[in-house]
């Protein structure tokens, strides 16, 4: 039911290895930079003389661009990209999706993966700390990339979480994560959410690969 | 009953919701389109418009503008906030919590299927607000996740939460996610009463809502 080339996509994009070199944004890209910033803008605003004029001009620019722009029904079929690259629409690691602080996570030398986090307002939970679901949201990928990077791509089968201290906004945080077993199409994984090296949230996830999954690897 | 303080069609909602349009359409313009061009200036203008009537960035500002229990903020059900789907929450006489939400683009995970994250996401939320009154806060402990079958997009999600026991401060509380009555996600959670606190409201203890 799940076409296991876009999970793999989902799953190999997040780790696209070094990106000191970042690729030129396309206006859409930067374009999603602005939607980001007056979603933050919006959400710290308790009131404003124009927010009704604002909300008429950016409906106004929404159905311009709705009038050239394929139905998200039609555009499920065209979003994905056949040879698996970077997935841009992701909602933890796209640069196009705004509901993504975009996540990238790296290789490390014992066989995880580990990236880089800072929220702000936006993904607020309890006041001033990250809200829980948005960390389940974050370790939920940290697992499926940790079995991908181990050569087993697979799809959330269950997922445990442990909420140990609170996570702050406008803290670095470091995500980490690494693939633990596999017992024919069942792999687990760990991962974590740390702040200075003290684990705030830690999950544990149970995966079940593809059966045809299992040889094409990362 | 709880007053979820969520008085819908305010103006900052509305702008909100606007902006919520533009998350998806961003997943469908062409990547090139030079009106984007414009789209970027105006929306930087506005940004820079309400940005400046804001002071300095306070994480809990919206803590110390009202209620945070039920937050209009907050990336699941706030309507203040573009990214959240949102979901609509609603409360039984029993005090069980149901929602209900259709998702689209910006929370796809495999082709043409909720993000298996975004469902955590979301019962961790709709778990966390089960059976609570306002003055007695829960703190999410621990939660499990089971996903029984894939979570359509573009198809109206439903979500139902209930406590399940007490015990001293730990509450257990279960919910799913179901399509069409079909469970796509189950959920299991502990959380810890906060102790009752005049200063609760403000303080930052506790890893979830």
């Amino acid at each position: 039911m799940i076409e296991i080339s876009s999970l793999i996509a989902l799953n190999s994009g997040v780790m696209a290895g070094d990106r000191s070199h970042p690729t030129e944004m396309s206006p859409a890209d930067i374009a999603t930079n602005a939607v980001r910033r007056l979603a933050e803008a919006v959400v710290r605003t308790a009131s404003h003389p124009r927010a009704a004029d604002m909300a008429e001009r950016v409906n106004i620019l929404a159905d311009e661009l709705d009038s050239r722009a394929p139905s998200p029904a039609e555009r499920v079929e065209t979003m994905w990209d056949p040879a698996g690259g970077v997935p841009k629409h992701s909602p933890v690691a796209g640069i196009r999706n705004a509901v993504a602080q975009p996540l990238v996570l790296r290789y490390v030398p014992d066989g995880g993966v580990e990236g880089r986090l800072n929220f702000g307002v936006l993904h607020q939970g309890p006041p001033g700390c990250l809200h829980g679901g948005v960390a389940a949201l974050v370790l939920d990928v940290a697992l499926a990339s940790a079995n991908a990077r181990a050569g087993f791509p697979g799809v959330t089968a269950s997922m445990k979480i442990r909420y140990l201290q609170p996570t702050p906004l406008y803290r670095e945080l470091t995500v980490v994560a690494a693939h633990i077993d596999r017992d024919g199409r069942k792999v687990r994984a760990w991962a974590e959410i740390r702040l200075d090296g003290e684990v705030c949230v830690r999950a544990e996830g149970l995966f079940v690969t593809a059966r045809e999954g299992i040889a094409s690897g990362r | 009953m709880v007053d979820d303080g969520n008085e819908a069609g305010t103006e900052v909602a509305e702008l909100a919701a606007a902006v919520r349009r533009l998350v998806d359409l961003m997943l469908r313009v062409e990547e090139n389109d030079p009106s984007l061009i414009d789209v970027i200036s105006e929306l930087d203008a506005m940004s820079a418009e309400l940005e400046s009537a804001q002071g300095a960035v306070d994480p809990f500002e919206n803590a110390r503008a009202g209620k945070w229990f039920f937050p209009r903020h907050d990336p699941v059900s706030g309507v203040e906030n573009a990214l959240a789907p949102p979901i609509e929450m609603e409360f039984d006489e029993d005090g069980a919590a149901r929602a209900s939400a259709t998702f689209g683009l910006p929370y796809q995970g495999p082709k043409g299927f909720v993000h298996g994250g975004i469902s955590a996401m979301v019962l961790d939320h709709v778990l966390s607000v089960a059976d609570v009154s306002p003055d007695q806060p829960l703190v999410t402990a621990e939660l499990s996740f089971r996903y029984e079958s894939p979570l359509p997009l573009f198809e109206r999600a439903e979500v139902t939460a209930h406590r399940v026991s007490v015990d001293g401060r730990k509450v257990r509380v279960a919910g799913d996610i179901r399509v069409n009555d079909r469970i796509a996600v189950s959920a299991e959670g502990l959380f810890i009463a906060k102790r009752l606190d005049p200063m609760s409201a403000t303080t930052t203890e506790g890893a979830s809502r």
